[in-house]
């Protein structure tokens, strides 16, 4: 058993190395893109496609979360993590996994190296689940926020059960029906159900703190909940064990009125702030809120058939994927990221002797002029990559993934900033 | 004409004191964000501060407990200090001072 001094330490070193992590995987897509780009005509079932999602899926955005949610969860449930020690374990079977699963996609190895990969991703995902649930177990607290969070970390296991399910259909085909229709399932209960569920939980908690809102009614969120998580549910039975994917309309417009229901609840928590100068991180978070729009719309021109091509049809559903993924997601960690982290880093430097001695303030760990031209340039980056898939225009896409491989050197430097801080506390006069 | 008494005069001072406990994520001191409900000063050798947060799970409420002590401490050596945590009335942006809606960019 760790002494709690040490258990302290031990499970900040595992948060920031989720974050080194996740910020070296970022860039790593951003390289790969630049060298991929024409890979992103055509079918989206493509080798370098599908390694480059799943490097964002789970390298980039699931590290972040993760490691955001070793802070977060203490913080909700007024309990510490129950084992430092699985969430090490985690992270070497979700790191060591992503890296071999991307490699095996990237070369499209269907053989050991792709089982070896989901086995790991899905024991590593596993003892993710089981340390959040023990952990949230020993709270008294109860809140739709944690709620949320535990419905995600549930949909993230199930996507590892599925993926690590398709890694072994590649080579003994076991499963009854082709292998995209459960791929799409596996996409969507990702989406959906981890990313979706688990930003809807934490935002709905960070950001009306960070703003300083004035009451809001969480009823809002309760609906949001019941109907994102049914919607998913119905979408997951019908598929596998009904009338397959007919009725998957159905289930997205009762998705999307929980989405609703959430963006009705933020645009609150904006009316009502009281912290009326946003910034840069908020200004992203904020930014990314209106970007969600992007995907919803080209699922619309998608299911209604406003176009019938089948090459345009293909790239719309890049496009939805890449938009859900980077317009939204990505935009909301990278200004995220420096208000989670900076806080992090700050509370271990300076909460003894905060009010002792004259200490820095967290926004002063990270370079804001950086995170400001790393907005604008993730901007172009998105918007230009999103024009190139559309357009079938590979000389776009490549342009956008410069851009990105720039605004990910920026997002490398602040977080390596951030980091690397040295105490500079001066005493009090 | 003493429009104070010691006591007030004492509490007047403390307050002020307090200015100096910054709340680090939102840049605002916590007399101006209405953070401190009431002081209560003991000749008799006692501090006591009623204290509330934001919203009750704020990553930042230790740091601002251990602000206020450390800054009390400093002014007041001889003086045992108690904080006490007081979630009624719930804070809200009412309780913002003028100069602190001008720091959150209030109008």
């Amino acid at each position: 058993m760790l002494k709690p001094s040490l258990r302290d330490n031990f499970t900040y070193f595992i948060i920031i190395a989720h974050y080194i992590s996740a910020a070296l995987f970022f860039l790593a897509i951003a390289i790969l893109l630049v060298f991929s780009s024409e890979s992103f005509i055509g079918h989206y079932f493509h080798p370098k496609i599908l390694a480059i999602t799943h490097i964002t899926t789970l390298g980039w955005i699931s590290f972040i979360i993760i490691g955001s949610l070793y802070q977060l969860v203490p913080v909700i449930s007024n309990k510490k993590i129950f084992s430092p020690m699985i969430s090490l374990v985690t992270y070497l079977c979700v790191s060591i996994g992503t890296v071999l699963l991307a490699f095996s996609f990237w070369i499209f190895d269907t053989g050991f190296l792709i089982k070896t990969a989901a086995g790991l991703l899905f024991m590593g995902i596993t003892l993710f689940l089981i340390n959040i649930l023990l952990t949230v177990r020993q709270s008294k607290e109860n809140s739709i926020e944690m709620d949320f969070i535990q419905a995600s970390i549930f949909w993230f296991w199930l996507t590892a059960f599925i993926g690590a399910l398709l890694a072994f259909n590649f080579q003994y085909a076991f499963l009854p029906k082709e292998h995209l229709y459960y791929l799409k399932i596996h996409a969507h209960i990702g989406l959906i159900g981890w990313f979706l569920c688990l930003i809807i939980g934490v935002s709905s908690k960070l950001i009306p703190m960070f703003l300083l809102s004035g009451k809001l009614n969480t009823n809002y969120l309760s609906y949001c909940y019941y109907l994102i998580n049914f919607g998913l549910l119905g979408f997951i039975i019908d598929a596998l064990f009904l009338n397959g994917l007919e009725r998957a309309p159905i289930y997205s417009i009762i998705i999307l009125s929980g989405i609703s229901f959430f963006l009705y609840f933020i645009s609150n928590a904006f009316k009502t702030r009281a912290r009326k100068k946003i910034d840069i991180n908020l200004k992203h978070t904020y930014i990314s809120f209106f970007f969600i729009a992007i995907p919803i719309i080209l699922w619309g021109i998608l299911k209604f058939k406003v176009i019938a091509d089948k090459q345009i049809e293909l790239q719309i559903s890049t496009a939805i994927v890449f938009s859900l993924l980077f317009g939204f997601i990505t935009l909301l960690i990278l200004g995220q990221t420096f208000k989670n982290l900076a806080f992090i880093v700050w509370l271990k430097k300076y909460q003894e002797i905060s009010g002792k001695e004259r200490t820095p303030l967290p926004k002063d760990l990270y370079s804001g002029k950086l995170a400001t031209a790393q907005l604008y340039l993730f901007i172009i980056s998105y918007i230009t990559i999103l024009c190139g898939i559309l357009m079938s225009n590979s000389f776009t896409i490549k342009f956008g993934a410069i851009c990105l491989m720039i605004t990910a050197i920026l997002y490398n430097i602040n977080v390596l900033k951030i980091v690397l801080h040295k105490s500079n506390s001066m005493p009090l006069v | 004409m003493n429009l104070y008494t010691d006591k007030e005069k004492r509490e007047i001072e403390i307050l002020h004191f307090l200015k100096e406990v910054i709340d680090p994520e939102l840049e605002i001191n916590i007399i101006d964000m209405g953070l401190v409900y009431k002081v209560n000063y003991d000749e008799e050798g006692k501090i006591t501060i009623n204290l509330t947060l934001s919203t009750k799970n704020c990553p930042m409420g230790d740091v601002i407990i251990n602000s206020v002590e450390s800054c009390l401490k400093r002014h007041f050596p001889e003086f045992e200090i108690g904080i006490n945590m007081v979630w009624e009335p719930k804070w809200s942006r009412d309780f913002l001072t003028p100069a602190g809606k001008k720091e959150l960019g209030i109008s």
